[in-house]
């Protein structure tokens, strides 16, 4: 690169006022976040707090509904929609840890900020994973109903498949398992993720873009095909229940996209810098952060909002769908298991009825 | 697929969920180091701040006479050169006073 002879000249042409003649130069200076800092101790506390506090309130009730029933989950749905809400549990009891830990920094120790931090990494894919489950689980329901559609899964599919999620999740909360440490910095311990330093800046542009397109894009992909299929089926049928139905679907996709394609945008320009090593001003740096940081929150707030979402929702529907078996359905009880067959081949309901797939069965 | 598996388990590795600390990514740090040299007389004070700190751009930042903070490759001989001039004198100042 030939620095060497440049480096001796350098060294001889400073020799006046240096420091004029350098502060004159664009140099490179310290990038003070102050303000920003200050922003997050305020903006991330409470909307972890809130995010817990709707979290472990919502989640701990669809948990509690379903260990009252003392029934196993019927369809594979639910069965996904039990495991989401213990995901999200999970998820909201890390945060009042975040929280404290952003306030006055961490002052747990190191084992248990790698517990906790690995506990909400797991939370989160699992999360995530079972969204995309469901999505596909109320797609399958459809389809199967249809006639000459594939054979219903059993109970054991879904567990199995719970049970592959919770694997995969573990095993991508492995890193902040293993790089999670109580760093010191300023004065201030903090809990945080650090990777080894032989991790160059490509590879981690390049897996930055292929998380957000596998993170956000694939599972976009996987409820927009899965809702869309499903839209055109109850497009199709008629009746007041089935435009319900309807509604209810598009404002699944409708959360999905607000809340999750902000924070995933925000990351995709993030990475794009990393990736062609741009160097950013420090104001434009400072709007970056801020940027992530409340797009962050709004990807948090999916945590408390699923139950809202995905159970509640689904209690109507719930109703809507009696209403649909008694007039006309295989079953006139409450309970539809017990008018349908043990194993029910779901294409013996009628078509419509299979929209009970987006209910949270208790 | 393999391949495809490997790159969506690093991706997912290597930037997870939004970051437990909140102000993680917020810190204090070197956008970019000065490739050109700095001259060692301006400057009084120096600090590390590098990828354990939580920064992007590994760097030396050192504290002018003026008060200015600039930023230097941690790997440079000249960096170096400045480091160990400012330690020598800093425990010269230290015998001083003590």
């Amino acid at each position: 690169m030939g620095t060497e002879p440049t480096e001796q000249v350098s060294w001889g042409l400073y020799s006046g006022d240096e420091e004029e003649a350098y502060s004159a130069e664009p140099l490179p200076e310290l990038c003070y976040k102050a303000d920003v800092q200050a922003f997050s101790r305020a903006f991330q506390p409470s909307v972890s707090l809130t995010v817990a506090a709707l979290g472990l309130a919502g989640n701990g009730l669809v948990l509690a509904t379903h260990l009252a029933a003392r029934r196993a989950a019927r369809s594979p749905t639910s069965a996904h929609l039990l495991q989401l809400a213990l995901a999200d549990l999970l998820l909201a009891l890390t945060l009042p840890f975040a929280a404290a830990g952003a306030l006055q920094g961490w002052s747990l120790g190191s084992a248990t900020c790698r517990a906790i931090s690995s506990l909400y990494s797991a939370s989160f894919h699992a999360g995530f994973l079972f969204l995309a489950c469901i999505s596909a689980d109320r797609y399958l329901a459809i389809a199967r109903a249809l006639p000459g559609g594939p054979r219903p899964s059993t109970r054991g599919r879904a567990h199995l498949v719970s049970v592959i999620v919770w694997l995969l999740s573990l095993l991508l909360a492995l890193p902040a398992l293993l790089f999670s440490r109580d760093g010191q910095r300023e004065g201030q311990r903090r809990c945080r993720l650090i990777f080894p330093e032989g991790l160059t800046q490509t590879v981690k542009g390049a897996s930055a873009v292929a998380q957000v397109v596998l993170g956000f894009a694939l599972p976009l992909g996987v409820m927009a095909a899965c809702y869309a299929l499903l839209g055109r089926t109850l497009l199709a049928a008629r009746g007041p229940e089935r435009r319900r139905a309807l509604r209810v679907v598009v404002a699944l996709v409708a959360a999905f996209v607000v809340l999750q394609l902000p924070y995933s945008l925000a990351l995709l320009l993030d990475t794009a810098d990393l990736l062609a090593a741009r160097e950013r001003s420090c104001p434009a740096s400072k709007r970056k952060d801020l940027a992530l940081l409340v797009t962050s929150g709004l990807a948090l707030a999916r945590c408390g909002l699923n139950p809202v979402l995905y159970a509640f929702l689904g209690l109507r529907f719930r109703q809507d769908l009696r209403r649909l078996l008694r007039g006309g359905g295989c079953s006139p009880g409450p309970h539809p298991r017990g008018g349908c067959p043990r194993r029910p081949r779901l294409s013996s309901c009628s078509a419509p009825t299979e929209t009970h797939s987006l209910s949270w069965d208790n | 697929m393999i391949p495809l598996l490997a790159l969506s388990l690093l991706a997912l590795w290597t930037s997870p969920a939004p970051a437990l600390g909140g102000a993680n990514d917020a810190e204090d740090c070197c956008l970019s180091v000065t490739q050109r040299p700095i001259p060692g007389n301006i400057v009084r004070a120096f600090r590390y701040l590098l990828i354990k700190d939580g920064c992007r751009v590994p760097a030396v930042v050192f504290t002018t006479m003026r008060g200015y903070q600039l930023c230097a490759p941690p790997d440079q001989p000249w960096v170096d050169r400045i480091i160990r001039r400012l330690t020598k004198t800093l425990a010269k100042s230290k015998r001083h006073s003590s």
